[in-house]
């Protein structure tokens, strides 16, 4: 289900002027469309990359 | 002359420091109302710090290499007692009562600080079009932009008005105006140096580097700036190299990947047979050249957008009731980021760690990448979009390349190794293995000796 960005924009940010926010209601329509497949195929178990790198080398020192 | 030239001369009193800021002072005066990469110029500070450090010389007190080389940095790092804008009029006025952790080391290796450079608003864009100080301009074509956001770095080094100029990178803030300026630029790996006293944009994908005139200068700059810092908690404890190439640099047997997929799709052909010589001349050197499929990069681009947007108007969310203060299209990706929602942010966080493993990955077949910096060479002021296939905003379009590696945390060097039908330079991107700062810039120093471009913009 695609989201209703005119009314998220209208909910939160309502000081947008009508045709900024057409601006960037197009633009995160196509942002939508292209994360919106990634988030969806998620492996359940997948933890955020909160403390970056994700991958620390064994040889850093504590 | 590169770094090390300069540094003799500085020691056999052939030249003085106070005669090489003179020099850049005067440089940036003339050259500086045409192409606005300064929104600061220190020259009290930078004769001050010339003659200490002249003096210092004579005392036989030796702070290495940019001993008296005249800087500039971006002007979002703090300078103690000298105004710090961002580039944004919302710090028009703000002045720091501390230097930036990467602005004390480089005062501490005895560098000598002209000013603070311009760039695109907030560092949150590519053409550093500047509606409170200016339109960064490129020395190449003064219709051009510079790119962005560290614009003002780009074209002070290009024009010659400093050897080094400092940058920061988020999506490639670094690299792009290294490319469109045909200067070098390096954006190290995540955590290699410190952030703290830099005015953040994203939490989790910014990124400090050197500009500058050859690969050697940006390794000797990287050894200054390098290392622990108990203020930036993201900071890595692991030791800080040598990143100047031994001589004679040998890249014998390195294994250079030349991706198969997305870099070498949607680019102008010139940049591709650029980018491809110079893989030819690596290949001439003694590397192997091996072609390979990357991960989805595309996919690193969008969860990239989703963090920036997201971490953006988090960290800017008190000043956005003022609207009049930001230009309009930083205004926009502020507004876009504020309506995104947490589950989106998490999410792509939880992507990246994904791409993080399958990226890691490719560092078995090959030690680094070798891939165009931007699709094109710098696009004209004002240019909106770019045709390449199809039309693409100029903005996804030019940090299409770029972004991605700052989503993995990975060192990249942006060096010239060529030039469009127009003229204008081209960038190679070199990547490699997490703070592996040291190969990457071996390689590059290898392929600069082998292109041996001659780099004089039409400025000049």
């Amino acid at each position: 289900m695609s989201r209703d960005w005119n009314l998220i924009a209208n909910g939160i940010v309502p000081e947008i002027p009508a045709p900024e926010l057409e601006k960037v209601v197009n633009v995160l329509q196509a942002l939508e469309t292209q994360f919106a497949p990634l988030r969806q195929s998620l492996p359940h178990d997948t933890e955020p990359a909160v403390i970056f790198p994700s991958f620390p080398s064994p040889e850093e020192p504590a | 002359m590169n770094l090390q030239e300069i540094a003799k001369a500085l020691r056999k009193r052939t030249v003085s420091s106070v005669e090489l800021a003179s020099d850049s002072l005067r440089r940036i005066a003339a050259l500086n109302p045409k192409l606005k990469a300064f929104i600061t110029v220190t020259a009290e500070l930078a004769q001050r710090q010339a003659l200490e450090a002249d003096q210092e010389l004579s005392d036989g007190k030796d702070r290495g290499p940019l001993h008296g080389i005249p800087i500039a940095v971006k002007d979002v790092f703090c300078t103690q007692g000298i105004r710090t804008t961002c580039g944004s009029k919302l710090f028009g006025e703000h002045i720091p009562e501390r230097d930036a952790a990467v602005v004390e080391r480089l005062q501490a290796a005895g560098a000598v600080m002209v000013g603070k450079t311009n760039m695109h608003e907030l560092a949150y864009g590519v053409t550093s079009a500047n509606p409170h100080f200016g339109t960064v301009r490129n020395p190449w074509d003064l219709d051009r932009i510079a790119g962005g956001s560290s614009g003002g770095s780009g074209s002070a080094v290009a024009a010659g008005m400093v050897p080094i100029a400092m940058g920061s990178d988020t999506g490639g803030s670094i690299r792009i105006p290294a490319s469109f300026c045909g200067t070098v630029g390096l954006k190290p790996s995540f955590g290699r140096v410190s952030r703290h006293g830099v005015l953040p944009l994203d939490f989790s994908l910014d990124h400090m580097g050197p500009l500058t005139q050859c690969v050697r200068d940006a390794a000797l700059t990287l050894s200054a700036i390098a290392g622990f810092d108990p203020r930036d908690e993201t900071c890595s404890r692991r030791p800080v190299e040598l990143y100047l190439p031994s001589e004679p640099v040998s890249i014998q047997g390195l294994r250079i990947g030349l991706p198969e997929n997305f870099y070498f799709e949607r680019i102008s052909p010139s940049v591709a047979e650029a980018v491809r010589r110079a893989a030819r001349l690596a290949e001439e050197a003694g590397a192997v050249v091996v072609a390979l499929r990357v991960p989805d990069i595309a996919q690193l681009n969008t969860i990239g957008r989703v963090i920036l947007l997201s971490e953006a108007s988090a960290t800017m969310e008190r000043y956005l009731r003022r609207r009049e203060d930001f230009g309009a299209d930083v205004l926009a990706l502020f507004d876009q980021g504020r309506l995104l929602p947490a589950t989106d942010y998490i999410n792509a966080q939880r992507v990246r760690r994904v791409l993080q493993q399958e990226f890691q990955a490719i560092w078995r077949k090959v030690d680094c990448l070798f891939t165009p910096t931007t699709p094109t060479s710098a696009p004209k002021i004002g240019q909106s979009t770019i045709d390449l296939d199809g039309e693409e905003d100029v903005r996804i379009a030019s940090t299409r390349l770029a972004r991605g590696i700052n989503v993995l945390g990975l060192p990249a060097l942006s060096l010239p190794c060529g030039f469009d039908e127009t003229g204008l330079p081209i960038g190679l991107q070199i990547i490699g293995p997490s703070f592996q700062e040291a190969l990457v810039l071996k390689v590059g120093a290898a392929l600069e000796d082998a292109l041996s471009l001659s780099l004089q913009p039409s400025v000049l």
